[in-house]
């Protein structure tokens, strides 16, 4: 063991961070006496750490109550903050739908109850990342993946949904009725609502057993949206054919 | 299992050997309600001081209430900081009978099982006792006639435990909830009356004889016992490890603050009955519900609602003794050291109804026995509740002298930890020493009784030594880590 952590904070906040990662480093089983030696923390301190950290699961303890392995908590944490990777096979396949259509296709990944960019379209690229990834009720992509999350752990954004546009949803109800609405159709759509003059449709890429893992989104100028949902069905296929690549 | 270590002692179970309770939903206000109502604290403040040591209350001989009190509380502050570490590091179903397994190993801790199922048993028997006697006095208060006492109480009884049955099978977030709104009327309603009482009957108060200190350690030490037994069953959430949504978090908040609350509150009515029963006439002082007494002569309604939280207390104390000691029962059925069947858990409820069921009509049974046999319901009160303290503060014992071996079992033992355990368990013997010694003077059986619990248990231990060795090495089940607990590190959604 010749590993030799820099001290550079010294709070309980970075201690705990600190053994989370000894933990994920050494693997399960890991014990408080191996965690105590790896950081010269003294045994107190480490003590009260670990307690908390196993208090709130990002930390949980092996049958003999001696070992440590990272927790399911700790899962919102990692997955969110892993930029998702798309396989080469994946990219190649959207690189063929691309060519000869006039509209932008993005593939997002849902991660943590969170958008992330899978691929991005080189020829469109997209404009307010920000913005699209924090408020998913302004986007079709977003309230494709709010409609899947409907009955999982993660809540439903709560509080006052912020108007991006004149045509942003920011009524909860309706919301929450054109969720309804995308989960029987298996698609969700947005005009004008992300951003004026530009309409979107996101499809589900579905995981093996059934939930959407990501979006697919063919996005353009609002007018052309009736043109857009003619490749509705062609897009779906595509993502039958991304499932088995992404996940 | 996983074994993850080449010794591979060191695993993570895919099923909990405790499969089949409602796991990890119950949230902290539940789980405190549990210590609170074990505890009944609203109960304990009007029945136990005045009930069995009259002379503590208004006598001049006994010693200050606030000294007893507040040495009582301290007492069972040090026990909760002895099972709190515990409490942290293992999601017990079992209590403290399962840290006494992982501690001071499996042989002693059928002991403490044995010990906190008695305790258990006979606070719940006692508290459905109570629930007759409080409501045959709720009718008496409101002036409807009660044809036959005896009769109507067994019948209030049977009605008690009925309901506290169908709550408890029901499923423990039902009956913990239940436990809860009881509690906090009762609470709520004696607070209030004491405040009522005293802004309208403006008795002398003389606050220097509360701090008074006649200097006799005998009756302190006497007191402090007595007072000891108000705090009992603060440790019950120990028991909902497997049920509670943050098990190392809500159980050791919950046995940490529950000693506290009920100290003040004991503190408090201890201060206000000392008052007001000190000009109280004798036959008040010596009923087996004086408060409600005292109420009645001011105003027979301010006396009925009296009587109404302290029955609901007491009624939300039978469901949680009752509902600890099925989940100690329980887990000795998963582990074969008690019948297999009593390790059931309901399909449906995913509540150890088995258990439940099992130990109800004993439960049931001697209370109703004390009312047909014509005896005193405060000598019935006095002695079950006194006998429920041995076997609570006998588990303590066990418990608190766990806690550095079981910290050293885990390789996380400190200084602190033996010293905290030591002079705890040397209090809490000290404690039931000066309690025995008493008792055994003034000829009471209570300490035969006891002790007759143990030395039983001792035979029982020493028997599955011999012979089954097997299922004394399973002692100590708990609500292990499963595989659905780990960061499995694929994406999720």
């Amino acid at each position: 063991m010749n590993y030799r952590p820099k001290h550079s904070g010294s709070g309980s906040a970075s201690n705990s961070l600190r053994i989370l990662e000894i933990v994920a480093r050494f693997g399960t089983g890991t014990t408080a006496k191996e965690i105590t030696d790896a950081l010269r923390m003294p045994p107190a301190t480490a003590y009260r750490l670990l307690n908390a950290l196993v208090g709130d699961e990002y930390l949980v303890r092996t049958s003999d109550l001696r070992g440590f392995a990272l927790g399911h908590a700790i899962s919102g944490l990692v997955t969110a903050a892993t930029p998702p990777t798309v396989p080469t096979a994946a990219r190649t396949v959207i690189e063929e739908f691309r060519r000869g259509n006039r509209f932008a296709v993005h593939l997002f990944m849902f991660r943590s109850a969170s958008l992330r960019i899978g691929d991005e379209d080189p020829d469109y690229p997209l404009h307010s990342v920000f913005e699209l990834l924090r408020y998913p009720h302004t986007s079709a992509a977003g309230k494709l993946m709010l409609a899947e999350l409907g009955d999982s752990a993660f809540p439903l954004p709560t509080g006052e949904l912020l108007k991006l546009t004149e045509h942003t949803i920011t009524d909860s109800g309706r919301l929450e009725e054109q969720l309804e609405e995308i989960r029987l159709k298996g698609q969700a759509s947005e005009i004008n609502e992300f951003e004026s003059g530009s309409a979107s449709l996101a499809l589900p890429v579905r995981r093996p057993d059934g939930p959407a893992g990501g979006a697919l989104c063919l996005t353009g100028p609002a007018e052309r949206f009736a043109t857009i949902s003619e490749h509705a069905e062609a897009a779906r296929e595509l993502t039958t054919r991304l499932s088995p690549l992404l996940f | 299992m996983v074994p993850v270590s080449a010794r591979g002692d060191r695993f993570i179970t895919p099923r909990s050997p405790v499969e089949g309770l409602r796991r990890r939903k119950l949230s902290f206000l539940p789980v405190f309600a549990q210590a609170v109502a074990n505890v009944a604290p609203a109960g304990a403040m009007t029945v136990i001081p005045a009930l069995i040591f009259p002379g503590l209350v208004f006598g001049s001989a006994g010693p200050n209430l606030v000294l007893t009190f507040g040495a009582a509380m301290a007492v069972m502050i040090l026990v909760a900081f002895c099972l709190r570490p515990m409490a942290k590091r293992m999601a017990a179903v079992s209590g403290l009978y399962s840290y006494t397994a992982k501690g001071l190993g499996q042989r002693t801790a059928i002991t403490a099982g044995w010990s906190a199922i008695f305790g258990y048993g006979l606070v719940a028997m006692a508290s459905l006792l109570a629930v007759g006697t409080y409501v045959v006095e709720l009718f008496i208060n409101l002036g409807i006639p009660v044809v036959d006492a005896k009769v109507f109480t067994v019948l209030v009884i049977l009605a008690a435990a009925g309901g506290a049955c169908f709550l408890m099978v029901r499923g423990i977030q039902l009956s913990a909830w239940a436990t809860l709104l009881m509690e906090s009327i009762s609470i709520g309603i004696l607070a209030v009356l004491m405040v009522v009482y005293f802004a309208f009957n403006e008795p002398n108060v003389n606050l220097a004889t509360l701090f008074a200190w006649n200097g006799h350690f005998d009756s302190l030490s006497i007191a402090i016992v007595v007072a000891v037994s108000a705090f009992v069953g603060f440790e019950s959430p120990t028991t909902l490890g497997g049920e509670a949504q943050k098990p190392f978090v809500s159980v050791p908040r919950a046995i940490t603050w529950t000693p506290i609350l009920a100290g003040v509150l004991y503190l408090l009515a201890a201060t206000a009955q000392d008052v007001a029963l000190r000009d109280a006439p004798s036959e008040i002082t010596a009923s087996s519900t004086p408060l409600s007494d005292l109420f009645s002569q001011t105003s027979p309604v301010f006396a009925a609602v009296l009587d109404l939280g302290i029955a609901a207390s007491w009624f939300a104390c039978a469901i949680a003794s009752v509902n600890a000691l099925a989940r100690i029962f329980f887990c000795m059925g998963r582990e074969g050291v008690a019948p297999r069947a009593v390790g059931r858990t309901h399909s449906v409820f995913r509540t150890p109804s088995t258990a439940i069921l099992a130990v109800m009509p004993v439960v049931v049974i001697v209370p109703i026995a004390i009312v047909i046999s014509g005896a005193s319901p405060e000598q019935g009160l006095a002695n079950l509740f006194t006998l429920g303290a041995y076997g609570y503060l006998g588990s303590y014992v066990l418990a608190s002298a766990s806690l550095p071996f079981f910290l050293r079992r885990i390789g996380e033992n400190t200084y602190a930890s033996w010293i905290l355990g030591a002079a705890t368990s040397l209090v809490l013997v000290a404690v039931l020493w000066t309690a025995a010694t008493t008792s055994i003077g003034t000829g009471n059986l209570q300490t035969l009784i006891y002790g007759g619990v143990l030395f039983a248990s001792a035979i029982y231990a020493m028997y599955l030594h011999r012979r089954l060795p097997m299922r004394l090495a399973s002692v100590g089940i708990y609500d292990e880590t499963r595989e659905s607990d780990l960061f499995h590190g694929g994406p999720i959604k």
